[in-house]
């Protein structure tokens, strides 16, 4: 049985490692869209957040795919143009930072095998400060429009990645 | 007082400008109209292509259905899916009988990589009843062209990218029985909506 002192112990340990560390990223509601079985694409959407400060997503990497890149899109006059970012997505404390259908995503590029909806896949992103984020990406319908864990608001599909 | 004038008078001219907005969208967008073909936004025509399956196919395709066309490329991971997701929505929201008289076009502008056999692997991801339309650079050009939709290669040098990307207008195009525009919707626009007018169109 912990006594009171090694309780306070701990947690004044815990606090000084956070302290220490840089602050904390959350990557939350991560979800794909199933693709077509010779699909050579696919694309992540995620919702990311930092509990102080700022960070800035750079890349990624995931083994269903031979590239992970960070594109977005513009809707110009009823055009649509997707390009890939420049110089990483920032992510700011107080407001989280929407990777989704639309506008900014994760792009997988030559992907080794169909998404297929009800698996997932994991990935990893690399932050400017916090570095290397892994998060397991649930695949959805191939128009799903926001992460299935919206409904389900108890849960809050802690699918969040910690910095370690 | 001169400057009360101004501003009334501005007023009347900014309502008056306001109405007469409404009005030539509102008439531009009477199924109506358009079906009594007073010469109205030339949109649509002929184009030679092959479905997903393998057979070739023209604008007589249109003939008898009401049909939702878009065009799109299956390497989009955005825009086309959430598109033809809202397509096939709007076909699952149909009676049965509706449905039947329904058709579902995408015709992809990335011809290069939308073969037949990758297209046959894409559209039942969205609805059974979805076809998908490919065919040569100068067959999609022209089918293009003939529905005014813009579509540009985009190489992966400029874009930075791995590899190349399409820029594309993302339109849903509603087509009468007789393959006549009646009008567009925008991209993200509601199943409901679509719905809506086909039933409009349906009924006449």
């Amino acid at each position: 049985m912990r006594t009171f002192a090694h309780r306070l112990f701990l947690s004044a340990a815990v606090l000084l490692l956070a302290g220490a560390a840089q602050a904390e990223i959350s990557v939350t509601s991560p979800f794909s869209r199933a693709s077509a079985p010779t699909a050579k694409a696919g694309a992540a959407f995620l919702t990311l957040s930092i509990d102080a400060g700022s960070d800035k997503l750079l890349g990624g990497s995931s083994p269903v795919a031979d590239k992970v890149e960070l594109h977005t899109h513009l809707m110009q006059d009823g055009i649509a143009k997707m390009r890939p970012v420049d110089g990483g997505i920032p992510v700011t404390a107080g407001t989280p930072t929407e990777l989704k259908p639309g506008g900014l995503h994760i792009m997988l590029i030559g992907l080794k095998a169909p998404l297929k909806q009800g698996e997932s896949f994991p990935l990893t992103l690399n932050f400017e400060k916090a570095g290397a984020v892994s998060v397991n990406v649930p695949v959805q319908g191939p128009g799903a429009k926001a992460p299935m864990a919206e409904h389900d608001h108890g849960g809050h599909g802690e699918h969040s990645g910690h910095q370690h | 007082m001169k400057r009360r004038t101004f501003w009334t008078g501005l007023a009347v001219l900014a309502t008056a400008a306001l109405l007469g907005t409404v009005v030539l969208v509102a008439d531009r967008l009477s199924p109506k109209k358009s079906e009594q073909g007073q010469g109205r936004a030339a949109i649509g025509g002929p184009f030679s292509l092959t479905d997903h399956t393998g057979q070739p196919v023209t604008q007589d395709i249109l003939k008898g259905k009401i049909s939702l066309v878009y065009f799109g490329y299956s390497f989009c991971p955005d825009i086309c899916p959430t598109d033809l997701q809202l397509i096939g929505q709007a076909l699952d929201q149909m009676t049965d009988e509706e449905r039947a008289e329904a058709q579902a076009l995408f015709i992809t502008i990335d011809p290069e990589r939308d073969t037949g056999p990758q297209l046959a692997g894409y559209v039942p991801l969205f609805h059974p009843q979805l076809r998908g339309l490919t065919g040569t650079p100068e067959q999609i050009d022209a089918a293009a062209k003939a529905y005014r939709a813009y579509y540009k290669k985009v190489s992966a040098e400029e874009a930075g990218t791995s590899d190349y990307l399409m820029d594309h207008s993302a339109f849903i195009y509603l087509m009468d029985r007789n393959g006549t525009f009646v009008r567009v919707f925008g991209h993200g626009v509601e199943p409901a909506e679509m719905l809506e007018w086909f039933r409009k169109v349906r009924v006449g």
